[in-house]
């Protein structure tokens, strides 16, 4: 193995160092700023129970609170750039892999060399997987401590994506798209550019999908309860408090036109409750885990592909 | 002529790709011009579409495709510089061609110019194509409305300059770094520091002035840069020292509230819509300038080094 690393770090050297330092420099900012973050916030909630909130110009919480809005500010983009890292480092490390030995007319004597193409492609390709797998796993749990730093501190559909596992899994997703890319193409360019919009278009549908199906799990729920995500709010009506029957806006107007006509009022119709439709935060690790899968069934049928493709084609 | 097939029998697929991806643009741009425009049309007439009574009598029906596509169009004119730009010359000295392509030119600058342009006048071409069907669609998106600054980067002759300083850009980092996927990341780093550096620059290129009241209110096309507050006494005081003064007033005058007149007016400073062709002018001198430069700079780097 450390001669596949070794060989891996020589054919690969610029881009392992770009990508993987990238990566590891926004790991280690998102846990400086989830430490700061967690810092600033404890030190304004000991400052709010000395020093009640207050809008005058002398209240002495008003630094602290400044402090925390502008890491919150800074978690926001590191946690948007943690999401595009697995397309990035994918696409970079996987598409070149097979791409450029073709493209270089290196294969030719690699694959006469190698026992088997398919023992080949696995001493090429298995360093790139550990190196992807290892940094994202640490870029995600850097990222998910950030976000658990910032407020409200709760995960749910909102980070969907942008910590935790699902940025490996994700990314070597990408890597084999690319493999199967870079294998069918034989050049780096073409199957770095056919790897961008094909990945783009299954996350598209990928992220169609998790929608439609987030749509169809969710559930009513009376907000007023408290505890819920509501960063999708699919629906909203009202429920009837006795007989818990379900009423939308339009057929709550035309019953209760005088309750809408007042505009001083609450706006909800007398023995009901406003209800949202929304997914409660306990679906979260199922989408999660659903897409995970989704995501190793194409990453399977990628290296499969690949493989199948390496051992048929023309080394040239 | 002769280059022009040359780049393209050398770049075929990038060319094609670049191609399909902005005419796909351009197409969908103008059909969802044309569509508005029809709805549009309908308005007044004894059968109006349901949206003509609204101000922005779009937003429910095409926002998500107007916004999708001028988002893929702010991100073209960087990805097809760095895709046409970068392997003008990596392929060349990575393929070991350029051993033989330089010392059979008259001149390696002239083998350059003569292997970037027919590139250059494609990308351009594309890009022009794309970047007045999206100024279309932006303008029909918002009828009625002089759209000044509104998605500055996303139509109109700004597409058009940053493509062209992406593709010399590409060219030059190619020729000094002489390998592919080097070159492409790092042409990456420097689209985004583009990127960020021209989003900041933009209110800077004519000075900031209050914008009166209309303007503020109804000329939505208006750069819009900061905001402050004018307190009862005249005086200009920063936007948090005038919130906090606000919501110390309101905190003072318990539940009857304030006197109006004793509250801090917010005033917005920018740069009005009127001033868009001059902010243009400025942008796209700085522009072909920086472009100059880099293709100055790609001429040196391809002028001195090693063919291999």
């Amino acid at each position: 193995m450390p001669a596949n690393l070794r060989l891996t770090w020589r054919l690969q050297r610029f881009e392992l160092v770009v990508l993987v330092g990238v990566c590891l420099a926004l790991a280690a900012g998102c846990a400086v700023a989830a430490w700061q973050l967690g810092g600033a916030r404890a030190e304004l909630e000991a400052c709010y129970r000395t020093a009640p909130d207050s809008a005058t110009a002398g209240w002495p919480c008003r630094a602290i609170d400044g402090r925390v809005n502008q890491l919150t500010n800074v978690s926001v983009i590191l946690t948007g750039i943690a999401t595009a890292a697995p397309f990035l480092v994918g696409v970079f490390l996987g598409a070149p892999i097979v791409a450029r030995e073709i493209e270089r007319r290196t294969s030719s004597l690699a694959w006469s060399l190698s026992p088997s193409r398919g023992k080949w492609l696995a001493h090429r390709v298995l360093p790139v997987v550990g190196i992807v797998v290892v940094v994202l796993l640490t870029l995600g749990q850097a990222s998910e401590a950030l976000i658990t730093a910032t407020p409200p501190g709760e995960i749910d559909f909102r980070h969907f994506a942008m910590h935790g596992p699902l940025l490996a899994v994700r990314g070597l997703a990408v890597l084999g798209i690319g493999l199967v890319a870079g294998t069918i193409l034989g050049r780096s360019l073409p199957a770095i550019l056919v790897t961008g919009f094909v990945t783009v278009a299954i996350f598209l549908g990928l992220h169609l999908v998790r929608y439609e199906l987030m749509r169809a799990e969710a559930v009513w729920v009376d907000p007023q309860q408290g505890g819920w995500s509501f960063t999708y709010v699919h629906e909203s009506g009202f429920r009837e408090d006795d007989t818990g029957e379900l009423m939308g806006f339009e057929e709550a107007f035309d019953r209760y036109p005088e309750v809408f006509a007042d505009e001083q009022g609450d706006q909800i119709p007398p023995g009901t409750t406003m209800v949202f439709r929304v997914n409660p935060p306990e679906q979260y690790p199922g989408f999660v885990l659903r897409e995970a899968a989704a995501l190793a069934v194409i990453g399977a049928a990628a290296g499969g592909l690949t493989l199948g493709v390496v051992r048929v084609r023309r080394p040239t | 002529m002769r280059a022009l097939l040359l780049a393209w029998r050398l770049q075929r697929f990038e060319l094609a790709f670049v191609a399909i991806v902005c005419i796909g643009l351009t197409a969908a741009a103008a059909w969802l011009t044309l569509d508005m425009r029809a709805i549009l049309a309908r308005c007044g007439t004894p059968d109006p579409a349901s949206a003509c009574g609204s101000m922005y009598m779009f937003q429910d029906t095409h926002a998500g495709n107007v916004g999708l596509v001028q988002l893929v169009a702010g991100l073209a004119p960087f990805a097809a510089g760095l895709v046409l730009g970068v392997p003008i010359v990596t392929r060349e000295v990575e393929g070991r061609t350029a051993l033989i392509a330089w010392p059979m030119a008259r001149s390696r600058r002239r083998w350059l110019v003569w292997r970037t342009i027919p590139v250059a006048l494609v990308t351009l071409g594309l890009v022009a194509a794309l970047a007045i069907a999206a100024d279309q669609m932006t303008r029909a998106y918002l009828p009625g409305i002089d759209i000044g600054f509104l998605e500055y980067h996303t139509r109109g002759l700004p597409l058009v300059m940053r493509s062209a300083v992406m593709l010399v850009a590409g060219v030059a980092i190619g020729a000094l770094v002489g390998r592919l996927l080097p070159a492409l990341l790092i042409g990456i780093g420097l689209s985004i520091a583009i990127w960020a550096g021209l989003t900041v620059a933009l209110p800077h290129w004519a000075p900031s002035m209050e914008l009166i009241e209309d303007e503020e209110m109804f000329a939505p096309g208006a750069l819009a840069t900061s905001v402050a507050y004018r307190l009862p006494d005249g005086r200009v005081v920063s936007f948090e020292e005038g919130s906090a003064l606000t919501e110390a007033i309101h905190e003072d005058a318990g539940e009857g509230g304030p006197d109006p007149a004793e509250l801090p007016r917010t005033i917005r400073y920018g740069i009005a819509d009127a001033r868009y062709p001059e902010v243009l002018i400025r942008e796209t001198a700085a522009l072909g300038a920086a472009t100059a430069a880099l293709g100055a700079l790609a001429a040196l780097a391809v002028h001195r080094r090693r063919p291999e």
